[in-house]
This record gives C-alpha cells, structure tokens and sequence, in this order.
C-alpha cells in the first residue's frame, strides 16, 4: 500500500453567478445563477514514502485544492483519499499531527503575535520535547537565516520573510509528510537555494515524503523525480520530466550569424535537406530549427562552416519550461 | 444687458461643471446602493432585525404607558409612531457608522485612502456619497416596507408639516455623516478605532433621542444636550413630525441644524487635511 | 485526564498570547473597556430614565427589572468573555479561509476559535452587569443562601451556554447561506434585547417565541425569577441547565456538518 492514495477524486465547487448593474442587483435578491467548477477532475495517483513528487499546472488548474484535500481541510466531493492509512478529513486531527503543510500565499501563523511566541505555542501544541525543539531552531536558523525575525510580529515580516517563518513552523514537529503549496514565492536567490537544499537533505536524511506545488521550474528540476502535471483539474502528465524533457522536446534550434549577407535559398540548397525550418531574424542571422532524432546538428554546422563565413553559431537546448509549455498546449 | 448675459453664461458654465461632478459624486452613491444589494441573506436578516427591535420598544412602552399615562408629553400614540420611526432610524445610525466611520478605517488600513487621495475629488464628499447611496438604499428598501406594514398592522400618526420634516431629516442626516467623518478619522490616531466606532453609535443612540425621547431625561442632561449637535440628528426632527413644535420652531430647527452641518463638515475638512499629513501607511 | 491537563496548558498559553498581543497598545485596551461600557449602558439608562416618571412596568419593580437586567448582562458579558470570537466565525473563518488554518492543527477546531480572542471589553460590561445584579439584590432585600449561590452559577453558566449555542447555530449557518457579509449571527445581538425584560410584557406568541425558539427568555429572565421568588416560572427554571444542552448540541451538530461543506477560500 501507498503512502498515500488519491483515487478517482473530484472536487466541484458552487459559485454563484452575479448579474451587473443595478436591474441584475434586483435580480439576484430574487432568484440566483449558479455555476459549477470543477477544480479536481476525477484524478488518481500514489504517491511512495520518501518520494518528493513534484505538482505543476498553469493558474487554477487544481493543486491547491488538491492539497487542501490530502490535508483535510476540504472534503471530496466524490472519490476515496488516504495518507498512512488515515482519511484526512474524517481523521483530520489524527492526521494533521503527521503533516506539516506549507501555503506560501497565505501564513498559517498567528497574526499579532513573535515569530517565537509562534513557535513555542506550536511546540505546546505539537508536544515537542523542549530539547527536540531547540535542535530545531537551530537548524532552521542556519538554513532559512530566521535568527532576527524571531521577535518580530508576523504581520510586520515582509513575504518572504514570513514565507520562511511559514516553512519553519511547518516542520517544527518534524512530520514524515510534508505539503509545500508554492514555498518559494517571493524569496530571494540565496534563500530558495538554502531551502531546496534543505527539503533535499530532509527527503534524504529522514525519508521524508514531500509533495511540493510550484511555479519555479527550477525547483522541480532540482527536487523531483517524479512529476505530476495538472490542468483543469485533469492530470495530464505522470512521470520524470527529465525524461520528458528528452522525449518531448525534439525540438532543436540552431541559430547562425554571418559576416555576409544571408540568403535563405542559396542556404537551403547547400544543406539540402528537407524537414528544416528557417527563419530570419536579420539580414546576418537566421535561425534553423530540426528536429534531433532525425537530423545530426553536427551535419548542418558542418556544412555552414564549409560553405559561409560565420561569426558565430548557438544551439539552443530545450528548457523545461518548453517542455511543460509543450505539455500544456498539447493537452488543449 | 451684455453683463447679464455674460453672468447667465457664466452661471451655466458653473452649473454645468457642477453637475458633472455631482454625477461623479452620485456615482459614488450608486455604487454602494448595488453593493448593498448584492447582500441576499444579509438583506433579509437585517430587515427582520430591525422589525424585532421596532416590536421590543413597542411592547415596551405599551407596558410602560398603560392605563393613559403620559410622561413629558408623550402619550402611548405618540411612542407608537416615534419607536417605530426610530427604529428604522437606527438603520441610518449604523450605515453612517458604516458607510463612513468603518469605512474610512478599513480604506486607511488597506491603503485605498492614499489611492482615493490621488483621484480628483474630494475625499470627504466622495465618503459623504458614499454613505448616502446606502441611505438611499435603507429608505427604499428597509424603512418604507416596515413603516408601511406597521401602519398597516399597528398604526402610524401621519407627520404635522410634511414638508419642513423631510427637509429638518435631511439636515440630520447631514450633522451626521458630519459626526461620522470626524469620528473616522481617529483612525489616523489610534490602532484599532472599532471600540471608539461602537461606543460613539451607543452615545448617538442615546443623545440623538432613538431611544428615550430627550425631554424624559433629567432636566440637567436636556440643557446639556442643547448646546450638543446630537438632539438635531433624530430628536428634532420628530419633535416636528408629532407636531409638538409648531412651524416657526420647526424652521428655527432647520437653520440651527443647517450651522450645525457648516460647522462639522469643515471641522472634518481641516482636521483631515491635518491627519493625512501624518500618514504612515500600513505595510501589506 | 492527561487531556485536560493538556488542553487546560494550551489554554492559558494562547490567553498569554493574546493577552501580550493587545497589551501592546495600552491606549486601545482602555478605549476598549471605556467603549464597550459605553455601548451596553444605554439599556441601564433607559430604565433609570423611565423609573424617574412610573413606579413599575407590567407590575414590575424598578428592584426587580434591574435585577432581570443585571442577569442578562452577565450572561452576556461572560459570554463575550469567551464566545466573541464566534461571533466572527462566519465572516473571519468560514468566507475569509482562515479556518485553514485552524484545521490544520491537531486541537479541536472549535476550542481553538474561541481561545484565539478575549473581549477584554467585557470586563467592564461583567462589572456593569455584577453591580447592577449586586444592588438590586440588597434594593430588593433578597435572601442569600449558598444554596442559592449554587443555583445561580450553573445558572449564570447554563445561560451562557445558551447564549453561545445559538450563535453557533446560526454562524455555522454561513457554511450554506454564503452571505459574504457572513453576519448572521449578528442580528442576535440586537434582538437579545428582548431578554433584558420581562418577558410577561411581550405577546403571548412573542414569549412562545422567546421561550421555545429562540430560547433568549431563558438566559436572563426566568433564571432571574428564582432569585426574585417568584414561584410561577420555576418549571422554565428547571429547564434552563437542559435547554443549554440541548442547544450547544445542536450547534455542534450542525458545525459539524458544516464543516463538510467548508470550501476555504480561493486565495
Ligand atoms: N473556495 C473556492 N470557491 C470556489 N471556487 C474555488 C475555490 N477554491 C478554488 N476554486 C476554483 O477552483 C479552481 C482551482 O483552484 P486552485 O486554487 O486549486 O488552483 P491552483 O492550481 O492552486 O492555482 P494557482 O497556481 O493559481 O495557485 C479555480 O478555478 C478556482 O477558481
Ligand atoms: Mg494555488
């Protein structure tokens, strides 16, 4: 049995419809319009202890609310959850116990009161051992730098800084699972660094399960095997993006810059071969696109440099920002 | 000849600039005559709130004025219509307090008051209207329904001088929005100015006469209050409409509540021209 | 046991918590206090007011209105003591998501709401309302026992038990009714007017009303009639302790399902 199994799982919500203007303001005390979204749409997944699985999708696609639901906070419209063993939103105190969860939009602190007096309330909370908790401290502090937030409020904290108060206090207790809803927004470069390699370091020391949420790609390349891709509530893509990336992305560009003039035609005819695309970009650069697993880069740079007088020649390797764009645009 | 054409030009050039912004200003209004109604459950709840409030005082002083008491005047007809008057009185008392007060809290919290500054309007005019259309909201809404089934059901003593009321409540809702704005703007001063909001609806409550008319307080309290702006807010205005102010006295009410008007609003124009410059804008 | 132990600690360290919190503004705990009194006592001046010109209302003492009054606003003081923050449910944690927040920690979702905020105003209003109770009771020369002592606590208590049952019926109600004001509780406070009278001078549908329905009768009023020996309520007396069960019961049952149906918010 999984860790945690998600199984034909659908959230839909109910919205309510507002009319404009003052007519509709007059209708919409009398009889009201509903839509239904459907946010999570029918998907299934395991997810192993000590796996970091990677959750990615464009602007609403899903992943928040699928977070709330393994983390008990919203209840399924239909299809079955379990993490260890428990439903999160029936055992829902049972289970939060073995979680830490981590909405970078939004702090899960106390709004009025220090970072400390934060921490140690969720230490009573928590009953983590004095000992336990100091031995905490001092780890986050070298990794996330909170030594001089401690006794600020959190509502002073600026995003970043309460982001890594957030993240903090959300594994204070040390739990075998952890949630991350976007736990990089808004941190600066050192400190992302610090924390990827932190979550690393915890997945590998601990064999802590992570699920991570993300707009950075860059996290996700660094963090995940495996990767879960999410749109409009249906996933559509399950695996190793690296691999994908691979597959996928066949797509190489090559672009060229000459000392002469270019001339699109005289150009094609000497590399002679079909399925290239050109395109110009002035009258000394072009940029030629094939795909890899067809063509050798090496055979067309090879007949430029026998045939014109090139400045200078770039291949450009697919991102995996192209490849999730791929991904997305071929799902629609 | 020339000159008074050049002055009736000059008369409708203004007009016509003033009339656009009136239309800017009444926008304002609109706007939160929508938003009110945008408020399903809430506008049902609240109606039934006020009716319920409106059958407490009216039991009330049926048990207090039974057997044809009177006090100061005040026989049980005259409770009759004045509770139910003030009743949906408080739903004024609690959109100022709203609309104006609350309001200016939250827009200085959130930073929309610096945004509204930069607009190219007068942010106490802008707040005035604002109240207003939620006024507008309540008469049409709120106070014609449960006046009119209480005339229906209970009875309403119809008002003496219809004209001079209307006009005297109007200038009460004017010293009001007045007391309003400058009680919003302690939010400049203090942190958390929500106790200071309810305790000012209390006194208002009290001083304005939607509770106890004026005259049944004792006779040092109602000199007091006549050097207050308060009683000009609620109590005047029904003092005209029972007709235990003739229609001399009405109009002196209507020029003393007009000096009252005068005097607050530019009271809140300086004191706000002095708080904005002491803003410090709350970090998000 | 251990649990109680427990929840007892974590109960005084969120009221430190919040305590410290406030403190910080000192000016504003007062104004705090000053306004709150200010708010509760125009009632208390209505019916000074009003004794001024007549010597009872519906054949009820001045002595004995206090009496009814200083009841209810102890209850009500208590009350806000402890319960104001459910009053905010609606609108601060169900429309606003920061239930999220309190879901997401292993105590009871309910206990944590009502910690996470004193009304420090209610100091003064439960000093109003004591002294109002105190002075009526030597005014009326009533007679004291500590069995009576008794009584009046799981009284004073079963009455704001009440008083927090129904606004926890009608909050969790925002689960379904997504007003985005979330205010359905508020109305409450207006209405519970009623119970700072006697109940005899309402009609007879009215105090079925307040009696059976909206059971505000029973947290001032007829507690207030055993200490006031008048015998002809002493059955609704009875039922007080149970009519307190009861709604807190339902409360629960409905907040429970309601929480089902709790849908956070889009952030
Ligand atoms: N409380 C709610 N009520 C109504 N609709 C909601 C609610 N929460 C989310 N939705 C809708 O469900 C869909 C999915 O939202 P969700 O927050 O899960 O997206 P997301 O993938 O986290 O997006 P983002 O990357 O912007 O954070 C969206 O269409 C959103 O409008
Ligand atoms: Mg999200």
């Amino acid at each position: 049995m999984a860790l945690i199994e998600v199984e034909t799982l659908t959230k839909t919500f109910k919205i309510s419809k507002r009319r404009e203007g003052l007519s509709g303001a007059l209708m919409n005390l009398v009889k009201r319009e509903y839509q239904f979204v459907q946010a999570v749409d029918n998907i299934s997944f395991h997810v192993e202890q000590g796996e970091t699985l990677g959750y990615i999708g464009p602007n609403g696609a899903g992943k928040s609310t699928t977070i709330k639901i393994l983390t008990g906070i919203l209840t399924p419209t239909e299809g079955r959850v379990e993490v260890n063993g428990l439903v999160p939103h029936k055992q829902r105190r049972q289970h939060v116990k073995n979680i830490g969860v981590v909405f970078g939009q939004r702090s899960q602190l106390w709004w009025d009161i220090a970072v400390i007096e934060a921490f140690t309330l969720l230490r009573d909370i928590y009953e983590v051992s004095k000992n336990d908790f100091q031995k905490q401290l001092k780890k986050f502090d070298e990794v996330l730098e909170i030594g001089p937030l401690l006794h600020i409020p959190v509502r002073k904290l600026s995003l970043g800084q309460r982001v890594r108060c957030d993240i903090a206090a959300s594994l204070l207790h040390n739990p075998p699972v952890v949630f991350l809803d976007e736990p990089t927004i808004g941190l600066d470069v050192a400190v992302k660094s610090n924390i990827r390699e932190f979550i690393k370091e915890m997945n590998a020391s601990l064999g802590t399960t992570i699920i991570l949420t993300t707009h950075d790609l860059s996290d996700i390349e660094y963090l995940c095997q495996r990767t879960l891709i999410i749109d409009q509530g249906k996933i559509i893509f399950d695996g190793d993006l690296e691999k994908a990336k691979n597959e996928l992305a066949r797509k190489r560009k090559i672009q060229i810059d000459l000392y002469e003039h270019i001339d699109i035609d005289v150009i094609r005819e000497k590399l002679n071969i079909a399925q290239l695309e050109f395109t110009k970009r002035n009258d000394y650069s072009l940029t030629i696109s094939f795909d890899k697993n067809e063509i050798s880069a090496i055979n067309i740079i090879q007949t430029i440099l026998d045939h014109f007088h090139p400045r200078d020649m770039k291949i450009e390797e697919p991102t995996i920002e192209a490849v999730v764009k791929e991904i997305y645009s071929e799902d629609i | 000849m020339r000159v008074s054409i050049l002055i009736s030009l000059f008369v409708m050039e203004n007009l016509r600039k003033s009339w656009r912004h009136l239309r800017i200003y009444i926008r304002f209004s609109k706007i939160r005559f929508v938003d009110k109604l945008s408020y399903r459950a809430h506008f049902f709840l609240v109606l039934t709130e006020y009716l319920l409030i409106v059958i407490v005082s009216y039991f009330l002083w049926k048990a207090i004025l039974t057997d044809g008491r009177v006090i100061r005047g005040y026989s049980l007809k005259d409770m009759v219509t004045y509770v139910a008057i003030a009743g949906v009185f408080r739903f004024f008392i609690n959109e100022f307090s709203g609309a104006i007060s609350r309001e200016m809290g939250g827009q200085y919290r959130t930073g929309e008051l610096i945004m509204n500054l930069l607009k190219p309007v007068s942010y106490q005019l802008y707040i005035y209207f604002h109240a207003f259309g939620g006024i507008l909201f309540h008469s049409v809404f709120r106070i014609v329904p449960v006046l009119t089934l209480w005339a229906l059901l209970v009875g309403l003593t119809a008002p003496d001088h219809l004209a001079i009321f209307l006009t005297s409540l109007v200038l009460g809702a004017l010293v009001h929005a007045g007391i309003a704005f400058l009680v919003g703007l302690t939010i400049f001063y203090v942190e958390d100015n929500s106790g200071i909001l309810h305790a000012t609806s209390a006194i208002i409550e009290l001083l304005s006469g939607t509770l106890i008319p004026l005259v049944m307080y004792p006779a040092w309290l109602v000199s007091t209050m006549n050097y207050l702006p308060f009683r000009f807010i609620f109590y005047q205005p029904m003092e005209i409409y029972l007709g235990h102010l003739g229609k001399e006295a009405g109009i002196a009410v209507l020029c003393a509540q007009t000096v009252w008007v005068f005097a607050l609003s530019t009271a809140g124009y300086f004191l706000f021209k002095n708080s904005i410059q002491k803003i410090t804008i709350q970090g998000g | 046991m251990r649990s109680l132990f427990f929840y007892s600690k974590i109960y005084f360290r969120y009221l430190s918590q919040y305590l410290k919190s406030r403190l910080e503004y000192r000016a504003d705990v007062l104004i705090q206090i000053v306004s709150a009194l200010s708010a509760q006592i125009g009632t208390l001046i209505f019916v000074l007011t009003i004794f001024n010109h007549i010597p009872d209302i519906n054949g009820w003492s001045y002595g004995e209105i206090l009496f009814i009054y200083g009841f209810s606003q102890t209850s009500m003081a208590l009350f806000s003591m402890f319960f104001s923050n459910l009053i905010n449910l609606g609108r601060l944690y169900i429309l606003d998501g920061n239930l999220d927040r309190v879901l997401l920690r292993p105590l009871p979702p309910l206990l944590q709401i009502i910690i996470e905020r004193l009304d420090i105003g209610s100091f003064s209003t439960l000093a109003l309302g004591f002294g109002a109770l105190s002075y009526a009771a030597v005014k009326l020369n009533l007679s004291f026992s500590y069995h009576l002592l008794f009584f009046f606590v799981v009284l004073i208590f079963s009455a704001v038990l009440i008083l927090g049952g129904v606004v926890l019926i009608l909050v969790s109600l925002t689960f379904w009714v997504k007003d985005p004001t979330g205010a359905i509780a508020w109305p409450l406070m207006t209405i519970r007017d009623f119970a700072k009278y006697p109940i005899t001078i309402y009609s007879a549908p009215l105090q079925v009303f307040l009696s059976w329905i909206l059971p505000l009768a029973f947290t001032s009023f007829y507690p207030a009639t055993l200490f006031l020996e008048r015998t002809d309520y002493i059955f609704h007396v009875r039922m007080t302790p149970l009519i307190a069960l009861l709604t807190w019961g339902i409360g629960l049952f409905i907040w429970k399902r309601g929480l089902q149906r709790y849908e956070s918010a889009g952030s």
